[in-house]
């Protein structure tokens, strides 16, 4: 795998796991979140995949339940160990969001 | 719900989605179904998810194809590699099950044959426990080759273009050599172990008791769920 999409892997897994922190949610309405988000580009089907290797990793616990509306779906929640997943996620975020926010927005003059 | 509910109510959901999307849904469900290591009811609930965002996504008019991509193949190896494994206990009691119902349905092909055979001439009914044995141990593992072989056949057609005729001949092929196996393949064996004089009504009698059991079994203890 590339590091281009590794890289884009994990940011996504960071931000499953930051709407799921929030509330449990099902499959369908996850992607409307992200989507919600301005993610756009993720393709909706990618999120299944993540889901899964987050559940074998025991960072989410899915339950299937009926949901309000009727239907039985699958729900997941975060575990104790996905909740020190989500910070450390948020810490290396931000230790890497500023310098490359600042690397990306330097003007000409700034490197002379 | 176990498995068995989610693929009767998998069922009934499908038929809720467009031709297009029942068609590529259609092959993802066989695809994901026919990986045998996979746990069933975790594959199942994965199944009924996928299914669920298909026919939410489809009332906003989105296509199956553009939620999960060009590649449904890579795509679904991409899942079944994060699947749970069914648990090694489970699959034993599943494969025992198996082998018990085969040894009944053998025993009652066999007692009906040889019940028949005897009408027209004394027929020998000698059995030297040793071979049989062997002779089961033979059928089983060809049964359970053949099997595999179909399963991985059946997964790999559902998204290569794959030539008829060619898998005609190939299966055929596989499964005249299966059928030959059976039966020659004990001729060669030599007579070993106990001897025991066995009747077509005793091979009917122990084969119909062992698929009762078998049956009382599976539903004492839901091995096939």
């Amino acid at each position: 795998m590339s590091l281009r999409s590794q890289l884009l892997k994990g940011i996504l897994e960071g931000c499953i796991l930051s709407i799921i922190e929030k509330e449990t949610v099902y499959g369908y309405e996850l992607s409307q979140k992200l989507q919600q988000f301005g993610l756009n580009d993720v393709s909706e089907g990618s999120i299944y995949p993540i889901l899964l290797r987050l559940q074998k990793e025991g960072l989410i616990k899915g339950e299937m339940r009926a949901s309000p509306t009727g239907p039985k779906r699958k729900y997941y929640q975060l575990t104790i160990e996905g909740e020190k997943a989500i910070a450390e996620f948020r810490e290396e975020w931000e230790n890497i969001q500023k310098p490359v926010d600042k690397l990306l927005n330097r003007g000409f003059n700034d490197e002379r | 719900m176990n498995a068995k509910e989610l693929i009767e109510l998998n069922n009934r959901k499908r038929k809720e989605l467009t031709k297009e999307n029942e068609e590529y849904y259609g092959n993802m469900l066989v695809y994901i179904r026919a990986s045998m290591a996979v746990s069933e009811q975790q594959s199942e609930e994965l199944l009924m998810e996928l299914l669920d965002h298909i026919i939410e996504a489809q009332k906003e008019g989105k296509r199956a194809v553009d939620i999960f991509g060009e590649n449904p193949s890579a795509y679904c190896d991409e899942m079944i590699k994060q699947l749970p494994k069914e648990s090694g206990k489970s699959t034993a009691y599943f494969i025992v099950f198996l082998l018990v119902k085969l040894a009944g349905l053998i025993a009652v092909v066999n007692g009906i044959g040889d019940i028949i055979i005897h009408y027209f001439k004394d027929n020998d009914q000698t059995v030297y426990v040793g071979t049989a044995i062997v002779t089961f141990i033979i059928v089983a593992c060809i049964i359970f080759l053949d099997v595999v072989v179909i399963l991985k056949w059946l997964q790999q057609s559902v998204y290569k273009v794959s030539n008829k005729v060619k898998d005609f001949v190939l299966l055929s092929f596989i499964m005249t050599l299966s059928i030959l196996g059976m039966i020659f393949l004990p001729r060669l064996l030599p007579n070993f172990g106990y001897v025991i004089e066995v009747g077509g009504f005793i091979y009917l009698i122990a084969g119909v008791a062992t698929l009762s059991i078998s049956k009382w079994l599976d539903r004492k203890y839901c091995i096939t769920k």
